[in-house]
């Protein structure tokens, strides 16, 4: 990873001479409650459906069409809450640049937060994995500590967070110039 | 088997439950289908304020719900018509 080696990615707020190097997102894995939620409801409908068709003569106090267009209704309200639920995965990103961090939080419809600091005020990173399935599946929380009343960041659930530790400890580096290790950085991990 | 629903839930005959149903049927694809705008028109401006590469995808798949939506809501309002 190196500053000569940016990313084909673009965001809004981008300078001109300003190269995307990383973008992280969180695990995968993250979204296995909802997926889980949302194949078990389309399963149930689908379920239904085959039943009203397969099943013998069934006194419904309303039509076959109006049962078949409610199951219908409902699997698509079904997929539309995972789009959502997928959506809000999606666009929720960690951007590391050549001059700054930006992280983007997309919260729901109508409603995202872009938070954003210069390379230069970070002075402490430390990542955590905790638990069996973060520590199973390599995942974990990052923690990037920034210089005076800056917002300090947090990076929820991203894959391989202590090479991601050391990717922006790297780049920070470059970009600053200054020897970490001569400084006393700190590097922790919660074991 | 033959299921008699209407004698289960105690139904009194006359009753037009059908079209109460699809009466209750359209309000839901109405709110649903705003919904369906309205993520159609996030993901617009989603996709130019991040632009990565399953940009299309998406829009084509929010304009798939929001046409599944509206088509739905065209037969419920046929189905009472006629």
């Amino acid at each position: 990873m190196s500053l000569d080696s940016p990313i084909p990615f673009h965001f809004e707020g981008e300078q001109k001479d300003e190269k995307v190097l990383i973008v992280i997102r969180a695990h995968p894995i993250i979204n296995i409650g909802w997926i889980l939620t949302s194949v078990f409801l389309l399963l149930v409908s689908l379920g239904m459906f085959i039943y009203l068709i397969f099943s013998g003569p069934v006194n419904l106090p309303f039509s076959l069409a109006t049962a078949f267009i409610a199951i219908l209704i409902w699997a698509l309200i079904i997929v539309g809450i995972a789009f959502q639920q997928f959506l809000h995965w999606y666009f929720n990103l960690y951007i590391l640049t050549n001059k700054r961090i930006v992280d983007i939080d997309f919260f729901g419809l109508f409603h995202r937060r872009v938070s954003q600091t210069h390379l230069f005020n970070i002075q402490d990173i430390t990542y955590s994995k905790a638990g069996v399935l973060q520590n199973f599946l390599d995942f974990g929380d990052l923690r990037l500590q920034t210089a005076g009343t800056a917002p300090n960041f947090e990076f929820h659930n991203i894959p391989d967070p202590e090479g991601s530790q050391k990717h922006i400890l790297s780049l920070v580096e470059q970009v600053t110039g200054n020897r970490f290790k001569n400084y006393g950085v700190r590097s922790n991990q919660d074991i | 088997m033959e299921l008699d629903l209407i004698k289960t839930f105690n139904i009194t005959e006359g009753q037009d439950i059908n079209l109460w149903i699809q009466a209750f049927l359209l309000v839901v694809l109405f709110f649903y289908s705003i919904f369906a705008l309205l993520m159609n028109r996030q993901i617009s401006i989603l996709n130019k304020a991040i632009q990565t590469t399953r940009a299309k995808q998406l829009s084509k798949l929010a304009l798939a719900q929001l046409i599944s939506s509206l088509f739905l809501f065209i037969i419920v309002i046929l189905m009472v018509i006629f």
